[in-house]
């Protein structure tokens, strides 16, 4: 096995340092003199024609400097990451509860405060609908012109209704799941300034690139007029992309000249930010009497609220792995996302495939019981092996590392001792399995990564990516790519991050693709960074044939290592730049089929629970958890995405719960809506597998969403274990649970 | 009339007197007065613990603390932890083992944890979870947190060798 000095290290997080002593200056902290503070007034109607707007009030109240409606922006009132059907400021209409209607600056937080309050919107309410299904109905409500239907999605392979004809055993059942909120403990925040002549924003973004083309058309100005800076990132989980604090910041800028900031209020962060969408799922399994899958059939109708945001894309990706990492030979499944009057769906950890876990892994254990085989033997029948072909109809070829986790989690339990809940009369307890595969990069679309470099004589050598890190350490990773593939350490670089200014676009930090596909782009700026640094020292010694390895230049016995080259025989800057875009096919559209991701991460989760015989109350003892990431680049980071992403699973599985009536959120903090706290830790077990994937950067694929994907299945399958009951509805509820025990 | 109060307090064992707000709260006072923005606002409505600190020795929700509860007392925050240039061995143990993810937790951990290990020099993890149980963090999953508490344990013990 290769030895390597940096990768599968721990070394110390880059950004680490500025973190503990409180020196990170997160886009919320930062200080200008002169600064407006800036609130926006909105909606609290779900549904409803705005008639007047009276800012009298607000404007004269002391130290307000602007009050603003739609009217008086300064350039495109449309905005949308895939659709632009959101308004900046609603001039006619709301379509949703904390729609923004007026923009209010002030030079200071309270009089910004007290002008929100006095503004005065007078509305005529509009029919609202709030359930997806009625919203298809023909006399419901349009909520945008092109019909309540904003997208479907298929996919189909061989003859579904043929199969379960002949299928020994067919389950059917329908799965519920809820909206949750992304939680991160970074409210939204954005600050504004001009600086020279143009205009910069700091923002905590996903896709500083994306917000500058946004912005360019909102405020009216030229792209290379505007600067976006992605600020240290306080927690995204897939958010913090598009219309934020960021933005209207922004605007207040362009308006008077000021420098602007703008933080969410945890409520209004509630209200406003995008929820995971909830999912109607009716799902239908054909197996064979030996328990051999057959057949899958899905229905999945998605509530995606008043606007359409990352909608379309999550529906796509919830259609290609609603089957499971499963062999299937005939696959129906289709997918609807309908408007309604609700909170607004969007991008979170999973984009759409927590969903489906739930229901698919239910159904794999309905199916064991029924077949009279264990829940892991019934998995291992069944799950992709290299060279064979998923859903949608593509070879893996390499790195399927799923077995190997099946493996591990049963050897892990095997080894564990009885808990002790487990001779406690009080309660009953029980092992929960499921198995998740997720695709790396976007879906079946060109995802390109950059990452360019440059280097000279006594200096740093300069990394540029456009991507910013969540916290889950892609700073470090990144870096770490680098100094392997040079033969340096991270003190050698200077990195430069997510700046419209000074990075490329390196695309979304979405889809678990920074380690991947912007790690490749960095092995591959270094290769040519190295080739021609290597040109000089060719040149210098006079000869044709030179290796590169292990950081040094070598030609026979003579032998310079990169940096000693760069100083001694480089008079220049040299500059160099690598791309890489994982090679996908785009979907078909009549059937859905195609290679959609040019790699998938694989996982298995088991989760033991103990249930209160009197109460229903379910606590989670153990998780085990195995991973196939590639290669762990970064043990304490991947144990952390590991840790982390089942506690969210948890959550999502038991906990949380965004609880919306006629279209209103009435828990809209952290009071009555909860996430674990360090309480709900249970016992971890983690065990990595290594399936080097060939395309990726020293082999490794991503972790941070497919860490969150089984752990909410495995609590529901333990739940069942324990109580002899499934339970369709997601989060497994204490009263569901203590009905199926009565 | 006076419409700002006269507030005298330590902070990280320096004295301030600056004029607030009646009813400006502690972690207005500190971000925005005393340019101390290492304590963070989560949601001010004392609920996530970002804000916590140390008011002569035991934790507060910043946010909820009227500012004014602070005249003559003594308060420490994330940047009084370091001794000049050399990190509290809690911080040290939260760097290494992984505890710091996106960051937005940290100092409220941090200084739950000082309160923690104060009263409790050999905490066991059970007694962390409780300790740490008003600090949310969505990133780590408190594993790595416990992780470093643990192992801040130890650092301080090898130092009073
Ligand atoms: S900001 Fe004080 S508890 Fe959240
Ligand atoms: S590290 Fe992000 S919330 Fe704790």
């Amino acid at each position: 096995m290769r030895v390597y000095t940096t990768i599968g290290q721990s070394v110390t997080k880059v950004d680490g340092r500025e973190k503990v002593t409180g020196r990170t200056v997160y886009a919320g902290d930062e200080v200008f003199p002169d600064l407006l503070y800036v609130k926006v007034a909105r909606s609290d109607r779900p549904h409803a024609e705005i008639l007047e707007i009276d800012l009298s009030s607000a404007k004269n109240i002391p130290g307000v400097v602007g009050v603003w409606t739609a009217h008086d922006l300064p350039g495109a009132n449309a905005t949308g990451t895939r659709i632009k059907d959101e308004s900046v400021l609603c001039s006619k209409r709301v379509r949703r509860v904390g729609d923004p209607v007026v923009l209010i600056a002030a030079k200071s937080l309270r009089a910004a405060n007290s002008a929100k309050e006095s503004v005065s919107i007078g509305y005529r309410d509009l029919p609202a609908v709030f359930d997806p299904e009625e919203a298809l109905r023909p006399e419901a409500p349009r909520i945008h012109e092109s019909g309540n239907l904003l997208f479907e999605k298929k996919m189909i392979k061989g003859d579904v209704e043929a199969a379960l004809s002949k299928c020994a055993y067919v389950i059917t059942n329908t799965y519920r799941t809820q909206r949750i909120e992304h939680s991160y403990l970074e409210p939204e925040a954005g600050t504004a300034y001009m600086d020279g002549k143009k205009l910069t924003v700091k923002l905590p973004t996903k896709h500083a690139h994306f917000e500058q083309d946004e912005l360019a058309k909102i405020l009216g100005l030229d792209r290379k007029d505007i600067r976006v800076i992605c600020a240290p990132i306080g927690g995204y989980f897939g958010d913090k992309q598009g219309l934020s604090p960021g933005y209207y910041a922004a605007i207040v800028t362009r308006l008077t000249g000021f420098p602007a900031q703008m933080v969410y209020e945890r409520r209004e962060s509630f209200e406003v930010s995008t929820k995971r969408h909830p999912y109607i799922i009716q799902m239908t399994t054909g197996a064979d009497k030996e328990g051999h899958l057959e057949a899958v059939k899905v229905d999945i109708l998605v509530d995606t609220g008043a606007y359409a945001s990352y909608g379309p894309s999550i529906i796509g990706r919830g259609v290609v792995h609603a089957v499971g990492p499963y062999r299937v030979k005939n696959i129906h499944v289709k997918g609807r996302l309908v408007y309604t009057n609700n909170p607004v769906c969007g991008s979170m950890r999973g984009f759409g495939v927590p969903q489906v876990a739930i229901a698919c892994e239910s159904q794999m254990d309905l199916l064991a019981e029924a077949v009279g085989k264990d829940p892991f033997e019934i998995r291992r029948i069944n799950c992709l092996q290299a060279g064979e072909e998923n859903a949608s109809g593509q070879t893996l070829k390499a790195s399927v590392g799923l077995t190997e986790c099946l493996g591990e989690v049963e050897r892990i339990q095997e080894s564990l001792p009885p808990h002790p809940r487990e001779i406690d009369p009080q309660y009953l307890t029980g092992w929960g399995l499921a198995i998740i595969y997720y695709g790396i990069g976007l879906t079946g679309l060109p995802n390109p990564g950059v990452a360019q470099m440059s280097v000279e004589p006594g200096e740093k050598v300069q990394l540029c990516v456009g991507v910013g890190d969540g916290g889950q350490g892609a700073f470090t990773t990144l870096l770490q790519i680098a100094s392997e593939n040079l033969g340096l350490s991270q003190g050698d670089f200077n990195l430069l991050s997510a700046d419209t200014l000074t990075t490329p676009n390196s695309g979304t930090s979405t889809a678990s693709r920074i380690t991947y596909v912007v790690g490749r782009a960095v092995t591959e700026a270094c290769h040519h960074l190295a080739g021609q640094v290597g040109k000089k020292v060719a040149a210098n010694w006079g000869v044709m044939d030179l290796v590169f390895e292990d950081g040094h230049y070598h030609c026979g016995v003579r032998k310079i290592s990169f940096r000693e080259a760069v100083d001694t025989l480089v008079n220049e800057k040299l500059l160099a730049e690598g791309i890489f875009d994982p090679p996908t096919t785009p979907t078909d559209k009549e059937t859905g089929l195609g290679s959609p991701y040019a790699t998938y991460a694989f996982a298995a989760h088991a989760a033991q629970v103990s249930v209160d015989r009197e109460t229903g109350q379910v606590n989670v003892l153990r998780i085990i958890a195995s991973h196939d990431v590639g290669k762990m680049i970064h043990p304490v980071h991947v144990y952390g995405q590991v840790q982390g992403g089942a506690m969210m699973g948890l959550g999502y599985g038991l906990l949380e719960n965004v609880i919306v009536k006629k279209g209103r959120i009435l828990n809209p903090g952290f009071r009555a809506y909860l996430i674990p706290s360090s309480m709900e830790v249970p016992e971890f077990h983690i065990s990595v597998v290594e399936c080097p994937e060939p395309t990726g950067p020293y082999g490794a694929k991503g972790v941070g969403e497919p860490s969150l994907l089984p752990t909410a299945p495995a609590i529901h399958n333990a739940v069942a274990r324990a109580t002899g009951q499934y339970l369709f509805d997601n989060p497994v509820a204490m009263e569901d649970v203590w009905r199926a025990l009565s | 009339m006076r419409d700002k109060a006269k507030l005298k307090m330590k902070v990280n064992g320096k004295t301030h007197s600056v004029e607030v707000e009646p009813d400006a709260s502690l972690l207005e006072v500190l971000r925005d007065q005393l340019n101390l923005r290492g304590t963070k606002k989560g949601c001010e409505e004392g609920e996530c613990g970002a804000c916590t600190v140390l008011i002569d020795g035991l934790p507060v929700v910043s946010c909820l603390t009227p500012a004014l509860k602070c005249q003559g007392l003594s308060v420490e925050t994330v940047e009084g932890m370091e001794d000049g240039k050399k990190l509290h061995p809690l911080q040290e143990a939260f760097l290494e083992t992984g505890a710091v993810q996106c960051g937005y937790c940290t100092s409220g951990m941090l200084m739950s944890s000082r309160h923690l290990l104060e009263k409790n020099t050999n905490p066991t993890a059970e007694e962390i979870k409780i300790g740490l149980s008003g600090n949310l963090c969505r990133c780590t999953g408190y594993v790595q947190i416990i992780e470093a508490v643990l192992s801040a344990v130890k650092k301080i013990k090898e130092s009073e060798k």
